[in-house]
């Protein structure tokens, strides 16, 4: 038996979940867009790089002795609006005109991947092409030990608040109205639009929660990973998409599920095959699931 | 010789049954109608004789070769054509592309001779324009062979469709509700055309929902409510069958 | 009803005659021009039989393939690898027989990852091919032994016509190029024509009328992909014989979007549209080097694709039946149910 499959394992498991949380935020912005307007939203992984960087200028803005967990907890609210407003700006800007249009699919995702590009390269003509640092509020220390592998307390919070914030989602769209009318829009939009829901609205709402939890997770990946820079969201937003297809998409505890389940599958492999191999992991389970699910998730067409 | 033998088919949508085990033979040359309240599983059973969707349970024989699992172009190209309840027409094609389209079916220049446009080719493409003209003019459309599908008016739509079906060259034609929208005098004209249709050779099904256009064309009527057979005949018979009207006039409570 | 026939007519006449003259005009540019124009127009030249290809993926078939890149690449490491300059020296071919047989491996790959894929939504098949293009991007970087690595491979050998080698002056190979996008351009417009053409179009659509129709849509869209795929692999020969050199840098996802920002720009569907597209994003930016940053570029390009999609998604020569999808309706509910 290899070590990552032994000794390793623990370790790589924990690894695995607190990356897999990030994945989690991010996918169920992939999932509530693709819920209402069957999207992919290209553009999600500059929303999510855009809430990493928000916190990043936020925290900059203090004098290093005085970071610390409160400032890192109250860079969430920075982080949220940003990513919220961003993906809010998105959908009015790339695809809100190509709705009323009744364009064609193909249309939306040509839109998607402009933005995407022009988001980052945005980025990279204001930032720099260069990383720069997310300040360091919180020094990693282990918590825990157990049988020789010691938790982090970074890797614990990152895995509580994905899911405190997955319960919160799924509490807003069981008890509010806004978040009937959400499932309502992503089950039939034409009925709903019929039942008096404002879609427009709805799917404005859809994108704004999308980002605000990407903004989250951004502040968790900077958090861990320490830097920003124009083109970080990349990796993390097709591995997030991957998790949400893994899921299911469409559904929120799916993308907790299949976030955790890619997290875990990538960090365990990665130990196995060398971690030059990481990325590849993810993109062949994604062409692997799609692939055992040809018709998508959906079954069958229908005439 | 019976063209279309289906036995027993079924399809279940999960929780609910679309088709339950639904019999029908058709005769070559005949007319068939199958009518039923709404969401009765007529479409579906078209579905499932098209390949559209999978049976899941019983048997479809066309032309006596078993056609159950096959891939929608395939039972096409072996010689059924279907319209669509919700007219699908290529929008942004001309009437005449359509139904070239219909015809390529049975082409036989592949993607090779295509690049290099061989003289078999090329004949193929001027022979298929002609015959697409033959087709418009027999559906009564040919002065809109040049207009864009999507600008013609509704009954037109609906006779294009049919015409791009025929341009398959197919033994058996579906038609689902062909006559819906129709005012009485158009009803009257697709009535006639169904009828050519039938005197060229092919055999037809049709669905509808009106029981009169339906009793004036059709040599026999399959009835369906709730995805159950619940009456087959002719029509006469099935115009007094008292759990026809009852499927019609509503249960009593 | 005779007279808007004949102004047909003589409007298709007039795109001959001036689509000739640029045409003499193109062939004639190296004679004016220097060294480092000629390397422009040449690399223009390469981008714009990279975005024919594109052209019958995207705008034909309506397939959204972000890993276009990848056959690009299959086609620069098979010169590398077949004529022998790679860390494995299975043969030593010339980039003449290379030619071919990078064609023939570039469209075994789109055959080979069409056949999976091709069967899912649009969505799926965008994010998976980006996800193919990755895989052999990385795949290259790692596997020392047969790519050299991130390294990339170095002194892949010229073309030679008897005596005549092409050497790293561009102008041959500005002159090769064209000669193969001319007939790229011509084989593909044929088949744009054709049977296989008005299939294209009827999937684009409504795919399930096009199947009622007798098209095997799956096959369609397959033949496609590995028309597309051995376009760009026919560029990749060609481009990695002229530089010399090939490295997984070259072959970054950006530079599919870049691609399909040409096709995008041009027209999408149309046969000089994405030609004309290669040429302003490759000479443009160039011309404005020292006075725009590269990031810019790039911003510029992300914005192009989002404000065509708004106002001119057709591009700017359009194929008048891509116009019309484009803006009209009855595409867009492709997936409804009939019940
Ligand atoms: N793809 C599908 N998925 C789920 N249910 C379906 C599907 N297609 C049809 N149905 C259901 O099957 C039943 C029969 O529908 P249909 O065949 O369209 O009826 P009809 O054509 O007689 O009006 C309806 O209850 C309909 O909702
Ligand atoms: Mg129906």
């Amino acid at each position: 038996m290899p070590s990552c499959l032994t000794s390793e394992l623990p370790f790589r498991i924990v690894g695995g979940l607190s990356s897999g949380g990030v994945y989690a935020l991010i996918a169920i912005g992939y999932t509530l867009v693709y819920g209402v307007l069957q999207l992919i939203n290209f553009a999600h992984s500059e929303v999510f790089m855009s809430g990493i960087l928000a916190g990043a200028l936020f925290l900059g803005a203090f004098p290093p002795h005085t970071l610390g967990p409160l400032l890192l907890v109250t860079a969430v609210i920075p982080a949220m609006l940003t990513s919220g407003i961003l993906a809010v700006s998105i959908e009015r800007v790339a695809y809100r005109p190509l709705r009323k249009r009744g364009a064609p699919r193909l249309a939306y995702l040509i839109s998607a991947i402009g933005m995407s590009l022009f988001l980052q390269y945005t980025t990279q003509v204001w930032r720099g092409v260069n990383p720069e640092e997310f300040p360091a509020t919180i020094k990693p220390t282990a918590w825990l030990h157990v049988g020789g592998v010691s938790v982090f307390n970074t890797d614990v919070i990152i895995i509580v608040t994905s899911l405190a914030m997955v319960f919160a989602l799924e509490t807003f769209i069981r008890r509010t109205k806004t978040g009937r009318a959400l499932r309502a829009v992503a089950q039939d939009a034409e009925a709903a639009a019929l039942m008096g829901v404002n879609i427009d609205r709805i799917i404005m709402v859809t994108f704004f929660i999308g980002g605000l939890l990407a903004g989250v997770a951004g502040v968790l990946f900077g958090m861990n990973f320490g830097r920003t820079q124009w083109n970080i969201g990349f990796i993390p937003g097709i591995k997030a998409f991957t998790a949400a297809v893994l899921g299911g998409i469409g559904s929120i505890r799916g993308a907790l599920v299949g976030g955790l389940v890619l997290g875990l599958m990538e960090n365990v492999s990665a130990g196995c095959f060398g971690t030059q191999w990481r990325d590849v992991v993810a993109f062949v389970l994604l062409v692997g699931v799609l692939m055992l699910r040809p018709t998508g998730i959906f079954g069958e067409k229908t005439v | 010789m019976s063209i279309l033998v289906c036995d027993k088919v079924m399809k279940r949508f999960e929780g609910l049954v679309a088709v339950t085990n639904v019999d029908l033979r058709v005769e070559e040359g005949a007319i068939r109608s199958i009518i039923g309240p709404n969401g009765a599983g007529k479409t579906t059973f078209f579905n499932c004789i098209t390949g559209y969707y999978t049976a899941d349970g019983g048997s479809i024989t066309f032309d006596g070769e078993d056609v159950t699992r096959w891939k929608p172009y395939r039972v096409t190209r072996r010689g059924i054509a279907r319209t669509f309840q919700n007219i699908r027409l290529f929008g942004n094609m001309t009437a005449l592309e359509n139904v070239i389209v219909g015809l390529d079916a049975h082409h036989h220049s592949g993607v090779l001779r295509s690049l290099t446009r061989t003289p078999g080719q090329r004949r193929e493409e001027r022979d298929a324009i002609d015959r697409a003209n033959e087709l418009l003019r027999f559906v009564g459309i040919e002065r809109h062979a040049r207009d864009l599908s999507r600008n013609l008016s509704y009954g037109d739509q609906r006779r294009l469709e049919i015409a791009r079906a025929l341009g398959t060259d197919p033994k058996l034609v579906l038609l689902d509700e062909p006559a819906a929208g129709m005012n009485p005098a158009e009803k009257q004209g697709l009535s006639d055309l169904v009828r050519k249709i039938r005197d060229d050779g092919k055999t037809v099904i049709l669905i509808d929902h009106d029981m009169r256009f339906v009793m004036g064309i059709s040599d026999r009527i399959l009835v369906l409510d709730h995805g159950e057979a619940i009456a087959e005949g002719l029509p006469q018979d099935v115009q007094t069958n008292p759990k026809v009207i009852e499927a019609y006039l509503g249960r009593p409570a | 009803m005779r007279m808007p026939i004949r102004r047909l007519r003589s409007a298709a006449t007039w795109r001959h005659i001036i689509v000739a003259i640029v045409v003499v005009i193109v062939v004639l540019l190296p004679l004016f021009a220097n060294a480092y124009q000629v390397d422009v127009l040449t690399q223009a030249a390469s981008y714009s039989l990279f975005a024919v290809g594109l052209n019958v993926v995207v705008g034909l078939a309506g397939l959204l393939d972000l890993g276009y890149v990848a056959f690009w690449a299959i086609g620069a490491y098979s010169m590398a690898i077949f004529s022998g300059a790679g860390p494995i020296h299975i043969t030593n071919f010339t980039p003449w027989v290379v030619l071919p047989i990078g064609i023939g491996v570039a469209m075994t790959a789109g055959v080979l990852l069409g056949s999976p894929v091709l069967r899912l939504r649009g969505d799926y098949l965008a994010i998976v091919t980006l996800g193919f293009g990755e895989i052999i991007r990385i795949t290259a970087s790692n596997l020392e032994g047969v790519t050299g690595g991130a390294e990339g491979i170095a002194n892949i050998p010229h073309p030679q016509v008897g005596a005549y080698n092409f050497g790293s002056s561009p102008t041959p190979y500005f002159y090769l190029t064209l000669v193969i996008l001319g007939i790229a351009v011509f084989l593909i417009s044929n088949l744009n024509r054709s049977r296989i053409g008005r299939a294209w179009v009827a999937i684009r659509e409504d795919e399930v009328a096009a199947e009622a129709m007798g098209i095997n849509t799956f096959r369609m869209k397959l033949w496609a992909f590995a028309i597309g795929a051995s376009t760009a692999g026919a560029a990749g020969v060609i481009n990695a014989s002229r530089v010399n050199f090939v490295s997984p840098s070259s072959f970054m996802i950006i530079i599919s979007v870049l691609v399909l920002c040409m096709v995008i720009l041009g027209g999408m569907g149309s046969m000089i549209g994405p030609i004309v597209g290669a040429a302003a994003i490759v000479i443009i930016p160039e011309a404005l080097r020292d006075y725009v940053p590269a990031g810019v570029r790039f911003m510029v390009f992300g914005a192009i694709l989002v404000v065509m999609m708004i106002f001119r998604p057709q591009g700017l020569f359009p194929s008048k039946r891509v116009a019309a999808e484009q803006h009209g309706v009855g595409v867009a509910d492709e997936e409804k149910a009939g019940a």
